[in-house]
């Protein structure tokens, strides 16, 4: 785990999700990228000669580098997603 | 697939979307909001309970706005992205939990925003190397994504995030500026007009020098290391011709890069639409035309926000409503009073458009210095992230005779991968006129077509249209 949760007025309920397997407990309202990057979890998918590990970058829907596998889908951006209680999100970076 | 009629259709939930659907939903006109995101705000204004920004109150005032609207006058579609727009105007949907949808409308606002803009560097495509707003927008969220940064790129917005990391309990080991100082200084007519927004940015300067971080201007993001991660950032001073100086470099330890290098409009929709556009770097490059009343050049499309000319929130808000009005009385439903608004409206529009000037101006380089810069790049530098195409495909396509970003497009598949070159276009388009000595934009935006946005393929052809 790299980031931490900080005091936010705002935070919704606590959700029990899986991130590749683990069980993990978010917050309602929160997107999948926010969780992600709070379980220090970057390297999201892998491209390119080598097929070194890539990362989000854009956060706001353009660049689509933050897909991922949600509930057995493929290719849902991240940062376009919020968290669900009983979701799986598989990374393809590891 | 049957249409459904709306009078007034608007895409974008960002500031200028919702401004634009409280005025038209208080005048019991009926509308449509559509965005790409589960919530409204548009990156820079959603999560406002977590803003630090001088605008909140406004933005929190037109969040009551829409609360407090009649549900009848008002549809709102989240989570559910423009894919095309043809004659009449007529849009295609696509909404996130699958199939199509067919919208009629007789005025559409076209209120999409803006990205933020990247320039390429070696070790840009690690993981951990992620854009400014993205930094700002975990923040808002109440989550610090890691303790130690490094923010680079160009522009005054890199000192906003720093200082936002710093206020949340992050280090910013160092803030690394392309732009030069001078450069950052806001012109003293900006003072009286701006005088808000530049204090705000006052006391974020004072904020992130007291935490002891380093702000450096004219200085390069060189290199980001790390083995399948980001470990550490290269940072190099920069002389005014666009060349780092050897001997200035400096590696320093971080676990994100915060990287951006000012900010583009989202003007595929308009495009897409045939709204005549125009170039002007300073307010962002690409941008689409509109009147003083902000109808575009296409019957029945207006365009507001940062479409118009990448100039903030505050802007926006104020295009949104101007758009808004501006509809009112077309339609014949707006009194005396409203026309005065409009007439201010249209003068204070005036000098955010010189605020977006200032703001954009740092991140915009002259022409000998890019050159400069780009062809100290790297030839097995990625510059197409999807389809992986190097500089050295586009050195090798340009020495071979092809030189614009379209044909070099065409003989390498840079920028048609899967985000359709939303990111990369204009990497392209700057990287063609550096090496080839042209001006930025003395190359038109390459086409766009739908789907704007990648949906499957079996909806496009299938039995659900």
């Amino acid at each position: 785990m790299s980031g931490r949760r900080l005091p936010y007025p705002a935070r919704g309920a606590p959700v029990a999700i899986r991130l590749n397997g683990r069980p993990v407990t978010a917050f309602a309202g929160e997107t999948v990228f926010a969780v992600l990057c709070h379980e220090g979890v970057f390297a999201l998918r892998r491209g390119g000669p080598g097929r070194p590990p890539r990362g989000a970058l854009c956060g706001m829907g353009v660049c689509q580098e933050c897909r991922v596998t949600i509930d057995g889908t493929p290719d849902r951006r991240a940062c376009m997603t919020l968290v669900a209680e009983g979701m799986e999100i598989e990374t393809d970076g590891r | 697939m049957a249409a459904e009629r709306f009078e007034i259709a608007i895409a974008g939930g960002g500031p200028a979307g919702i401004a634009c659907a409280a005025v038209l939903a208080q005048a019991g006109v009926p509308g449509l909001l559509i965005d790409e995101h589960p919530r409204l705000g548009g990156p820079g204004l959603r999560d406002a309970a977590g803003a630090f920004s001088p605008f909140a109150p406004a933005w929190a005032r037109t969040v009551r706005a829409i609360r407090s609207l009649k549900k009848e006058a008002l549809t709102v579609l989240p989570r559910t992205g423009l894919i095309g727009i043809e004659p009449g105007p007529r849009l295609l949907l696509a909404p996130e939990e699958g199939g199509l949808r067919e919208i009629a409308c007789r005025r559409l606002v076209i209120a999409t925003g803006a990205r933020e803009r990247f320039l390429p560097f070696p070790g840009w495509t690690l993981p951990g190397v992620i854009a400014t707003g993205a930094v700002q927008m975990l923040l808002k969220q109440g989550i610090l994504p890691a303790a130690d940064f490094v923010v680079g790129g160009a522009g005054p917005f890199l000192l906003a995030v720093a200082a936002d990391i710093v206020r949340r309990g992050g280090r910013v080991r160092a803030l690394a500026n392309e732009s030069r100082l001078a450069d950052l200084l806001p012109p003293p007519g900006l003072l009286a007009g701006q005088g808000v927004k530049i204090l705000d940015g006052l006391l974020r300067t004072l904020r992130v020098l007291v935490s002891g971080t380093r702000i450096a201007h004219g200085t390069r993001l060189l290199e980001a290391r790390g083995a399948g991660r980001l470990q550490a950032v290269v940072t190099a001073r920069v002389d005014k011709s666009g060349r780092h100086l050897p001997g200035t470099e400096r590696v320093v330890p971080a676990a994100l890069l915060a990287m951006g290098f000012g900010f583009t409009a989202n003007i595929e929709p308009a495009q897409l639409a045939g709204c005549p556009l125009f170039f002007e770097d300073t307010l962002g490059g690409w941008l689409v035309q509109t009147d003083e009343s902000l109808r575009t050049g296409v019957e029945g499309i207006y365009a507001a926000g940062e479409v118009t000319g990448v100039g903030g929130a505050e802007k926006s808000l104020l295009e949104g409503r101007l758009a808004g009005l501006a509809i009112l009385e077309e339609m014949g439903r707006l009194d005396a009073a409203g026309r005065g608004e409009i007439t201010r409206l249209q003068r204070k529009r005036k000098a955010l458009l010189s605020f977006g000037r200032w703001f954009n101006r740092p991140s915009r380089f002259a022409a000998a210095c890019r050159t400069n810069w780009f062809a100290s790049l790297p030839d097995e530098l990625t510059i197409c992230r999807c389809e992986e195409v190097r500089l050295r495909d586009i050195r090798r396509t340009l020495a071979a005779g092809c030189r614009t970003p379209a044909g070099i497009k065409k003989a390498t598949r840079c920028g048609m991968g899967v985000c359709q070159g939303n990111t990369c276009k204009g990497i392209l388009q700057e990287v063609v006129a550096a090496l080839t000595g042209g001006p930025p934009g003395g190359f038109p935006p390459p086409s766009v077509r739908a789907p704007l946005r990648p949906v499957d393929l079996g909806l496009l052809g299938g039995d659900t249209v």
